[in-house]
């Protein structure tokens, strides 16, 4: 693995070489924890995003076992 | 919920969805479907908040705009009853 290659570690939408069909980094170097980038998706109106503390529905996780 | 409550709640709703595309757009600044929403939601929380202060008064001291009367003080205070 060639840690020179920063780019292919940087998950942003900004580096050239960002592929957006990845929800991870290129290179994912031992030791180092990741988080999938977020895809763009049609979002909660504003007053259920409000109620459910979210308006991405892809975040709108069961936290809680009550969760509705 | 009085009139005045329910207008406060449109704009925490409307200030809640344009912060979260604000978190989102930060990591994706070229997300043009984001961006629209944002500038959708900020012109929507814009109006509730003019409404507001027109009819209820102002919201933080920089609305105060008369130069005869402090109005700051004429908005109930946290702790009265009629702001809960």
């Amino acid at each position: 693995m060639n840690y020179n290659n920063y780019d292919k570690a940087m998950p942003n939408s900004m580096n050239p070489n960002y592929n957006p069909d990845l929800r991870f980094p290129e290179l994912t170097p031992l030791g180092m924890t990741y988080v999938p980038f977020q895809p763009w998706e049609q979002p909660y109106d504003a007053q259920l995003g409000f109620e459910r503390g979210t308006i991405f529905p892809s975040l709108d996780l069961p936290f809680k076992r009550s969760a509705v | 919920m009085n009139d005045r409550q329910k207008l406060l709640r449109i704009i925490q709703i409307y200030d809640f969805s344009i912060k979260e595309l604000n978190l989102y757009l930060d990591t994706h600044p070229g997300c043009a479907a984001a961006l629209q929403y944002y500038q959708k939601y900020k012109e929507l929380r814009n109006k509730a908040y003019e409404q507001y202060i027109r009819q209820y008064g102002p919201i933080t001291t920089d609305q105060v705009t008369s130069t005869e009367q402090w109005t700051w003080i004429n908005s109930p205070w946290p702790w009265e009853r009629s702001a809960n």
